[in-house]
């Protein structure tokens, strides 16, 4: 097992397109990493530099102690798992699993066994003699999963391996691939545009946009300080809600009102210093869904509240998301899932001014 | 109404044309067991060796059996369609191997690497396809006399003589040349077909690019090198230009020539049922070659590679 490590990695595609801007990342030893961001952001293209498969165009790529950047995939002791699976046709599932310790010359008996435990931890003994086409999409992810561990690598990487799954069998498999890496304890890393893949399996979370890193952070830490206000959005289902407004001060209270001034709240007492020189000035404010809070008896406070009529309402069966309309916004609220609102009524939501979070209005980075 | 007189036009035209290829194949096999006598007086009959000899009793004219046992044996034997057969066999499996093996590399390498002059390189195999073979002929052989020159010069020290004037080996070189573009032309369609994840995921195993080449594209275009190497075989087995420009020595005739040698003999002694015996003796390697590789035409051996 080893740590990776990447310092200033750029890639320049011919044509100057830069795919990675500078990326500086050490993941550790037995860490289970995922890259997380929306499609082009460079996620796949990092993880293909640390494979071997991209050049790396500057920086250094490091595995354990060793420089990689000019050593072939092949001797970089790494095995990938591909979103479309790449599993060879012509190869029956055993083959498939045994091609490379074939490659490396192992001893026959050796190879065997290897192929027949990772067979065993996968649920896929009784597949050994199919070819590929006999198998359903989530057998041939379990093979392909098969074929890294049998070459118990010093470093997984995954490639988006369960974006071509059907909703239910992503789930399981993402269950499976998080047990895995409780069993192997190896250092993985892990590609996906799924933000609860992220948060559901990353010991860290590595948020990415436009080639460049924009926070890593474990889980939790990314919910609850979002450096940007990118990360803010992109992380939590539903998103946060980013409202644009400004921040005034009278008599010691400074206040957040938007542009249309339906949204006009007291900001907490735990931000009015950070927010002090912001006075006069743009600000986004981001507020979970989940903190946005029913008000029972539909009486507006102000400086709490917010009053807006209700666009959309979706029953979730466990709770309710409400979309209102805030200004010309839209906001989401999560809700008791037995509350009746009506669409086109307004409703009454109180703020929990105490999780709100704060972003400049250009550089759009966290007030704190 | 419409799609019944829709059927019946298309089955028409399906039945009409089954005939027009059928009929000559039939007419060709059913001949090649009679005799000579017995094609002259009914060259469209069937073969008395199924219906029975009308003249059992007259004695120039051969039992049926002995016609077929005379057709080919003296087609195989005496016309010396045995050596014909061998030399067709030897020169079209090597020129096979060799048009395909050059083909299929020089097709992944187009089809699979990014380099300075892919495109070029690939379009001067293509030009090939625009060449009438014919137009190469006359100039393709004084080349092969000053290549045949310089190449014995090279050789000689070593105890060799080059040698493409009246040999296997430059009509070899020659369908292997031919032979080239078009085969390119279709492998590099196929290898670009082929999903690139695969030669990554074989790299990633340990693969170098020529085991990526050898353990995963080649075994996954075979269905491509099967069409390629139907269509080859078609046209090497059945060439006859080159052949007849090329191959002086009667031991070094192939099958086509052997056929042209004993229809222009036919100009003096007309032996038909050794002509078509003769045709037979051509044309089964062709079908047997269809019926054996059309099998392995099977499509979608890629099934399962990627995402269903």
């Amino acid at each position: 097992m080893a740590k990776v490590e990447l310092k200033s990695v750029k890639k320049i595609y011919p044509g100057g397109v830069e795919a990675v801007k500078g990326a500086n990342l050490v993941v550790n030893d037995k860490e289970f990493v995922v890259f997380v961001g929306p499609s082009g952001c460079g996620k796949s293209t990092t993880l293909r530099m640390i494979a071997g498969l991209e050049e790396i165009s500057d920086g250094e790529v490091f595995i354990g102690d060793t420089r990689v950047n000019d050593v072939p995939p092949k001797n970089r002791d790494i095995a990938m798992v591909f979103q479309n699976y790449a599993l060879y046709p012509h190869m029956t599932v055993y083959k498939n699993m045994a091609f490379g310790l074939m490659l490396r010359k192992y001893p026959k008996k050796e190879i065997e066994k290897r192929v027949r435990e990772a067979a065993q931890i996968l649920g896929i003994e009784h597949l050994l003699d199919r070819k590929p086409k006999a198998l359903s999409g989530g057998e041939r992810q379990r093979v392909a999963v098969g074929r890294a561990i049998v070459r118990q690598p010093k470093v997984f990487l995954f490639d988006e391996p369960l974006s071509n799954l059907d909703a239910k069998l992503r789930v399981q498999m993402r269950a499976e691939i998080s047990k895995l890496h409780t069993r192997l304890q190896s250092t993985m890393i892990y590609v996906t545009h799924d933000q609860v893949e992220a948060m559901t399996m990353g010991d860290r979370i590595v948020v990415m946009l436009g080639g460049s890193i924009q926070q890593i952070a474990t889980p939790l830490e990314l919910y609850n300080k979002p450096a940007n206000k990118f990360v803010a959005g992109f992380i939590g289902s539903p998103p946060m809600n980013l409202i644009e407004g400004t921040i005034n001060g009278s008599n010691g209270q400074l206040t957040f009102r938007d542009a249309s001034g339906v949204l006009n709240v007291n900001v907490a007492q735990q931000h009015q210093n950070a927010l002090q020189s912001y006075t006069g000035k743009k600000v986004f404010i981001g507020i979970r869904p989940e903190d946005l809070q029913d008000n029972i008896s539909q009486t507006i406070t102000p400086g709490k509240s917010v009053q807006a009529p209700v666009e959309v309402v979706e029953p979730m069966g466990s709770e309710i998301y409400l979309y209102l309309n805030v200004g010309g916004h839209t906001i989401t609220a999560r809700i008791h899932a037995d509350r009746e609102p009506e669409v086109n009524k307004p409703h009454v939501l109180d703020v929990n001014m105490d999780k709100a979070h704060y972003f400049a209005a250009v550089s759009e980075v966290a007030i704190r | 109404m419409v799609s019944a007189i829709k059927s019946i036009v298309t089955y028409t035209i399906l039945v009409v044309w089954l005939a027009a290829v059928v009929m000559p194949l039939v007419w060709v096999i059913t001949n090649s067991l009679r005799s000579s006598q017995e094609i002259f007086r009914n060259p469209f009959g069937a073969p008395w060796l199924i219906t029975g000899s009308p003249y059992v009793d007259e004695p120039t004219v051969p039992a049926p059996v002995q016609a077929v046992k005379e057709n080919y044996q003296k087609a195989w034997v005496e016309s010396h369609f045995s050596r014909y057969f061998a030399n067709s066999v030897l020169v079209t499996t090597a020129s096979l191997i060799g048009v395909l093996v050059l083909s299929a590399m020089a097709s992944y390498a187009l089809a699979r690497f990014e380099f300075r002059g892919n495109r070029a390189i690939f379009l001067y195999f293509l030009s090939g396809l625009m060449i009438p073979a014919q137009l190469v002929l006359v100039p393709l052989f004084f080349q092969f006399t000053y290549l045949s020159r310089a190449g014995s010069w090279l050789l000689r020290p070593l105890g060799f003589e080059l040698q493409l004037h009246d040999s296997f080996f430059g009509l070899i070189v020659i369908y292997i040349a031919l032979s080239l573009p078009f085969t390119i032309l279709v492998l590099t369609g196929f290898f670009k077909s082929l999903p690139g994840t695969l030669r990554e995921a074989g790299i990633m195993d340990g693969c170098s690019e020529y085991g990526v080449f050898w353990f995963i594209m080649l075994p996954l275009s075979r269905p491509g090198l099967v069409t390629a190497a139907i269509l080859n075989f078609l046209g090497i087995w059945n060439e006859y230009l080159f052949a007849l420009v090329l191959i002086n020595t009667p031991d070094k005739k192939t099958l086509p020539l052997g056929l042209a040698s004993v229809s222009m003999q036919a100009q003096y002694r007309t032996d038909w049922g050794l002509m078509f015996a003769g045709f037979v003796i051509v044309m089964v390697p062709t079908l047997l070659v269809h019926l054996v590789l059309q099998r392995q035409l099977t499509r979608g051996i890629t099934v399962g590679a990627l995402k269903g």
